[in-house]
């Protein structure tokens, strides 16, 4: 059974220009143990599909028209603030994209690692104060005692991401949710948090949804991959699927917008145009304007179809790839 | 942290020297000869000769300036013009009653705007945060003058709650300061509140404040523990810098509420043209302004990690 299980979730905000469709009919799973990678562009709906989870949308303007979100057994959506709150930092976790602005400037990194012990463990605080170093070294923060009472204005920005791990980890969660935690890193960095968060991984059964607009960054972390476009899954299926057979175009343009090392490229192939407006979907396939394969059937509203056991694509086209892309 | 307050100390003797020039230039070389006024009209020429050098005007600037320097040092201003009192005795005196109305007018004032800030950011957007803004706004656009009259005219005349105007030392005092100290607190609570209301919820949209959420904080606890700390900074900038101005209490409401503060006295002198006395009060509010603001930048240092290292 899945650790997480989403179901027909669909969120919109009420803004000025209308009803914004953040998120249509989304579904997906996690198990124990795995990581999922939700990849998009940015505004596909990949923080506010996380936040949903954290039971963290700002009510109003958000609201959640349908779905559900299962944790275990329980039904997120229909807990209170309070059992939200118990589980927040504890089962679920979550790490951000910006470590600069994540932390609380004027609070030591130490105090703000082991107040989620404090919160939901409680234990005495110098048990959190140990806790909290041991969490330090192992996430490979060298002189943990002596960094333990530093600010984070004190930490490099990889090592401020590092801090962020450690607070997220500190409670043991079944779930950790990271969105776009390398974006605003250096290459470098990336790489290490990247290898950081896998061995995290290995070495405990919780599972992990890793959001990225990258598709370059998750071959090498990712289970399963699921590709968002405008609030909807374009494709779905493993790692594999993904990279040696994507279906749709979408993920076929992706890749093709990943850089390589190896090749020489002047220029990174970028899907031309933009996502349509959120608050004035027409019916069809979103993808309809920037697809140069667009025909007369992508009128009507594709669904996800099965091309292999796992492997899944939402769009009228993916059959005839071979012979016309 | 030490050497930081030594820093600071040394780094504002050339402004207090600074001050002490304008406040010569301005009173001693621009403010023209107060001995004629002093005299009146139709005094002979012996009768101003004497008044000069028996005030020191007749010496060369540099020697005046240099009085006026060990003046200073010895908080010894000589004497008024117009009553011939001692001026740091005159200081003294008025300093208790400007006091007495202002400390606790200021520090009533603060915490209830900070608790009101507080609110409005637990209730941002619901009808307690609208309305605060609309009274705040509203408070901020009657004059002063208004409270004033209004008050006295209704609280005290009319229905006889506080006295109308007076002043008494010691506990006896009380009743005199409560409606002064309540207008004081309604004016300066207006535009004290939209301040802290903006620290407030500019905190509260940070990211950190998501990251606490995240981590299945209440919000009360990211309130005080996570917001309130970081929205300290810019408050405390703003309440210090207020300090210095209340030894000169408020002008208005000490001349309407017959306070004998420093307030009174300062108007009294302006109107007097009585050159030490206002000399005095200028000098005395630059020093608490410059040391004032040494103040601001510890309290500054000690509520921001980010500033102590430099
Ligand atoms: N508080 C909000 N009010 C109104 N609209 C919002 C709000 N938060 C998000 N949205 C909208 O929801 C849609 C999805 O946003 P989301 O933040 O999930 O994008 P994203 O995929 O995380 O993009 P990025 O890569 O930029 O982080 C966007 O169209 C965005 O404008
Ligand atoms: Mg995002």
């Amino acid at each position: 059974m899945a650790l997480l299980e989403i179901k027909d979730l669909s969120i919109q905000f009420s803004t000025d220009e209308g009803v914004l469709h953040a998120v249509d009919n989304l579904n997906l799973s996690v198990d124990q143990g795995k990581t999922l990678c939700i990849v998009g562009e940015s505004g596909c709906g990949k923080s506010v599909t996380a936040r949903a989870i954290m039971g963290l949308l700002p009510i109003p303007p958000a609201k959640i028209t349908s779905g559900s979100v299962v944790l275990d057994t329980k039904d997120l959506l229909g807990l209170s603030e309070k059992e939200m709150r118990a589980l927040r930092g504890n089962d679920i976790a979550m790490i951000f994209q910006d470590p600069m602005t994540s932390l609380n400037p004027v609070l030591t990194c130490g105090y703000q690692i082991q107040e989620s012990l404090h919160i939901h463990d409680k234990i005495t605080k110098k048990e959190a104060k140990e806790k909290a170093l041991a969490l330090m070294k192992q996430v490979g923060i060298p002189e943990a005692e002596k960094r333990f009472s530093e600010y984070p204005h004190q930490f490099s920005g990889g090592m401020r991401q590092r801090v962020m791990i450690a607070m997220a980890l500190s409670c043991k969660p079944k779930l950790l949710i990271a969105d776009e935690p390398t974006t605003a890193l250096d290459v470098s960095i990336q790489a290490q948090i990247l290898e950081l968060l896998g061995t995290l991984k290995k070495s405990s059964d919780m599972a992990m949804i890793f959001i990225t607009h990258d598709l370059g960054v998750v071959a090498e972390i990712a289970d399963e991959i699921i590709v968002l476009y405008a609030g909807t899954v374009a494709e779905r299926g493993t790692t594999k699927d993904i990279f040696n057979h994507a279906a749709h175009p979408y993920t076929l343009g992706l890749l093709e917008s990943v850089p390589h090392i190896s090749k020489e490229q002047e220029h990174l192939t970028v899907i031309p145009g933009t996502l349509p407006d959120p608050t004035d979907y027409q019916p069809g396939c979103r993808f309809y304007e920037r697809c140069t394969f667009h025909s007369d059937l992508c009128k009507k509203d594709p669904v996800e179809e099965e091309i292999t056991p796992g492997h899944r694509v939402a769009c009228f086209h993916y059959r005839l790839k071979d012979q016309q892309y | 942290m030490l050497s930081y307050i030594i820093r600071r100390i040394i780094q504002a003797i050339p402004t207090l020297f600074g001050v002490t020039l304008v406040t010569f230039i301005v009173f001693n070389v621009v403010g023209g000869d107060p001995v004629y006024q002093m005299v009146g009209k139709g005094a002979g020429q012996k009768e101003i000769d004497a008044l000069r050098r028996e005030l020191g005007l007749d010496r060369p600037l540099y020697q005046q300036y240099f009085f006026y320097l060990k003046q200073i040092t010895t908080f010894d201003f000589g004497r008024s013009y117009a009553t011939k009192q001692k001026i740091s005795q005159m200081i003294k005196e008025g300093m208790g009653p400007s006091l007495s109305l202002a400390v606790p007018a200021f520090f009533f004032g603060s915490i209830l705007g900070i608790i009101i800030s507080l609110l409005v950011a637990l209730y941002r957007g619901k009808l307690f945060d609208r309305l605060t803004v609309v009274l705040s706004v509203a408070g901020m656009s009657v004059s002063v003058l208004a409270y004033i009259i209004a008050g006295q005219y209704y609280l005290a005349y009319m229905s006889g709650l506080f006295p109308i105007s007076g002043w008494e030392p010691g506990l006896r005092g009380v009743p005199f300061l409560v409606l002064p100290g309540l207008i004081w607190v309604i004016v300066s609570l207006g535009s004290d509140v939209r301040f802290f209301r903006t620290v407030m919820l500019d905190e509260i949209n940070q990211d950190y404040v998501r990251t606490a959420y995240a981590k299945g904080l209440g919000k009360y606890r990211v309130l005080f523990r996570h917001v309130l700390k970081n929205a300290m900074i810019p408050i405390i900038t703003r309440l210090v810098i207020a300090i210095p101005f209340l030894y000169t209490g408020s002008l208005l409401l000490e001349n309407f509420f017959s306070i004998p503060g420093l307030g009174s006295m300062s108007i009294n002198a302006i109107n007097s043209s009585d050159f030490p006395v206002i000399k005095a009060i200028t000098f005395i509010g630059a020093l608490l302004y410059v040391g004032g603001n040494i103040v601001t930048d510890i309290c500054y240092a000690l509520a921001d990690p980010r500033v102590r290292l430099k």
